[in-house]
C-alpha cells in the first residue's frame, strides 16, 4: 500500500482499490504560511503614501467632528 | 495529511471529525467542503443583527419592496470584500488586525484596533438593548433576559471548543430561514417581488433626503467593517489550508446568498405595514402589529427572530473584537484553547459582553447617543478598513501572484471603495451635523 496526496492505493494481486483521506482543517498538519513577520511594513509607492496621509487626516478631522456632536447631544454646550 | 496503518490495515482514530475515509473524489470533495463550512456562513448571517432586522423591517414598512434591489446590488459587494478576507486568511494563516500591525505600522495598527473595539463595544449594548426590548414584549423582564443571554452567550464560547461553538452558531444562522417562512406568510405579490428585486426603481415620491438615507442605511448595514476582521480571524482559528480557498470561498458564497435572501425577506414582513398604511417604530412594534394580520405565530417568531439576531451579532462582534486584541497585544486568542491556556483573549470577550449588558440595564442609558456612535464610527471605519484590505491584497511581497488581487479584482474594488467612501462620509455627516441636509 501507498499513499500520495490524501490518496491510498491498495493493491490486492490485479484489483486497484482507490481510497480517498479527509482531514478535519482542525486536526491536519500545521502548513507553513506566508509568514509576514520578516518583511516589515509594507513599501509603498509615493501616491498611496500621500493617500494614506490624506485618509489620515480625514479621520482625525471626522472623530473632532463626532466628538463635537457626541457633545452636542450630551448638553454640553447648552 | 496523516494515515494511520496498524498490521497494514487503515485505522480511522476519530470518525466525527479528524479524518474520515471514502472511495470518490466527489465525496472527497463534498465531505471537504461540510468540513470547511462555517465561517462564510457565519459572518455573513451574523451580519443580519438587530440593527439590520430594523433597517430592512423598516424599509420595508416605508417603501414596499421598492428598495429589494439594492439587496441584490449589495450581494457581489459583500462577497468580493469578503472573499478578499478569505484569500488573506487562507494564505497568512493571521487576523486581520494583526495584518494591518505588521504591514502599516503601529499608527494604523492602533487606530485600526481602537476604532474596531469602540465601535464593536457600543454595538453590542445596542445588540442587548434589543433583547431586552423583544423579550420585554413577550413579558420577559430585562433583568433576566439580558443577564441571561450574556451568560449563554459566555457559556457556549467559553465552554465549548472552536467545533461546538461553529455548530451551534451555524445551527442559530439557519435558525433565519424563519423569516422565509414569514415571507412567505405576508402574501406579497411574486411578481412584483421578482419585478423590484431585478429591475432598480424609486419609490413613489422620488429620491427624497429620507429615502437616501435608507440605502446609505442599508449598504451600510449590510458591509459591517467588524466583518474583514472576524472572518480573517475565524478562518486563522481554523487553520484552514491553501487548498481549502474554493471551498471556503464557496462557504462565503453561500453565505452571502442566504443573508441577502433573509434580508429580502425581512424587507417583505415590513411591507405589510406598508400595504396596511401602517406607521413603522421598531420591530417589536411591528411584530405586535403582525399579530393580529398574520397570526400570533408571526408574532412570536418576529421578536424570537430579533433575540436571535442579537444573539448572532453579539457573539460574531464580541469574537472579532477579542481575537483583534489578542492578535495585537501577542495572548494567545483561540477558541481551540480551553479557558485557563487562553485566559486574557477569554476575560477579554467575558469583560466586553459582561460591561455591554450592564450598561443596557442602567435606567436612562443614553442608548441615542450610542446608536449615533455607532453609525458615525461604522461610517468612518469602513472605507479605511476596505482601503487597507485592498493595499494588503495587492501585496505581491508577501502575497506573490497565487493569493495577490488580479486586475479584475482591482477594478471591481476600487469601485465598490470609492462607493462606500462616498455612502458613508455622507451618513457620517449626517449624524453628525444633521442641519445640513434638511
Amino acid at each position: 500500500m501507498k499513499m500520495m496526496n490524501g490518496t491510498m492505493h491498495a493493491g490486492i494481486g490485479d484489483d486497484y482499490k482507490k481510497e480517498f483521506y479527509v482531514v478535519h482543517p482542525l486536526f491536519d498538519k500545521p502548513e507553513k504560511k506566508l509568514n509576514p513577520d520578516d518583511l516589515g511594513k509594507m513599501k509603498m509607492t509615493r501616491s498611496v503614501k500621500f493617500s494614506l496621509v490624506t485618509l489620515r487626516f480625514y479621520l482625525i478631522g471626522m472623530i473632532i467632528l463626532a466628538f463635537y456632536r457626541v457633545l452636542e447631544m450630551s448638553g454640553a454646550f447648552h | 495529511m496523516e494515515a494511520e496503518m496498524k498490521n497494514g490495515i487503515h485505522v480511522n482514530e476519530d470518525k466525527l471529525t479528524k479524518t474520515r475515509v471514502v472511495k470518490s473524489p466527489v465525496l472527497r470533495r463534498i465531505l471537504t467542503f461540510l468540513m470547511v463550512f462555517g465561517p462564510g456562513l457565519i459572518v455573513m448571517e451574523a451580519d443580519n443583527d438587530a440593527g439590520a432586522v430594523s433597517t430592512y423591517t423598516q424599509a420595508g414598512a416605508q417603501y414596499g419592496t421598492k428598495l429589494l434591489w439594492i439587496l441584490l446590488i449589495l450581494l457581489p459587494v459583500t462577497y468580493f470584500c469578503q472573499e478578499m478576507v478569505v484569500r488573506l486568511g487562507i494564505a497568512t494563516g493571521e487576523g486581520h488586525a494583526a495584518m494591518i500591525y505588521k504591514r502599516f505600522g503601529k499608527w494604523w495598527g492602533r487606530f485600526s484596533l481602537f476604532d474596531l473595539e469602540l465601535v464593536n463595544f457600543l454595538t453590542l449594548i445596542t445588540e442587548f438593548a434589543a433583547i431586552s426590548l423583544a423579550l420585554s414584549k413577550m413579558g420577559i423582564s430585562p433583568y433576566l433576559s439580558v443577564p441571561v443571554s450574556a451568560i449563554g452567550l459566555i457559556f457556549l464560547v467559553v465552554s465549548g471548543g472552536y467545533l461546538r461553538w461553529e455548530r451551534v452558531t451555524v445551527v442559530l444562522c439557519l435558525l433565519d430561514a424563519v423569516w422565509l417562512v414569514l415571507a412567505f406568510m405576508s402574501h406579497a405579490g411574486i411578481v412584483q417581488v421578482a419585478h423590484d428585486t431585478v429591475i432598480p426603481g424609486m419609490p413613489r415620491g422620488g429620491l427624497t433626503t429620507n429615502l437616501f438615507f435608507m440605502i446609505i442605511a442599508i449598504v451600510g448595514t449590510t458591509v459591517a467593517p467588524w466583518q474583514l476582521f472576524f472572518q480573517q480571524s475565524c478562518i486563522a482559528d481554523k487553520k484552514l489550508r491553501f487548498k481549502d480557498l474554493p471551498f471556503e470561498r464557496f462557504d462565503t458564497l453561500i453565505g452571502a446568498v442566504f443573508t441577502v435572501i433573509v434580508a429580502g425577506s425581512m424587507m417583505l414582513v415590513g411591507n405589510v405595514l406598508f400595504q396596511k398604511g401602517i406607521s413603522y417604530e421598531d420591530p417589536a412594534q411591528m411584530a405586535g402589529i403582525l399579530g393580529p394580520i398574520l397570526g400570533s405565530f408571526a408574532k412570536n417568531a418576529v421578536l424570537l427572530l430579533m433575540c436571535n439576531a442579537a444573539v448572532l451579532g453579539t457573539m460574531a462582534i464580541s469574537l472579532s473584537s477579542s481575537w483583534a486584541y489578542g492578535e495585537v497585544m501577542g495572548w494567545e486568542h483561540t477558541l481551540r484553547k480551553k479557558f485557563k491556556e487562553a485566559p486574557q483573549f477569554y476575560c477579554f470577550f467575558v469583560g466586553a459582553i459582561l460591561f455591554a449588558a450592564a450598561i443596557v440595564l442602567i435606567p436612562n442609558a443614553p442608548l441615542q447617543l450610542i446608536i449615533v456612535g455607532v453609525q458615525v464610527l461604522a461610517g468612518l471605519m469602513l472605507p479605511s478598513a476596505i482601503v487597507f484590505l485592498q493595499l494588503l491584497l495587492n501585496d505581491k511581497e508577501l502575497l506573490g501572484e497565487k493569493f495577490s488581487n488580479k486586475p479584475w479584482n482591482n477594478a471591481i474594488n476600487w469601485v465598490i471603495i470609492t462607493i462606500l467612501f462616498i455612502l458613508s462620509a455622507i451618513l457620517a455627516v449626517q449624524v453628525m451635523l444633521p442641519g445640513l441636509f434638511s
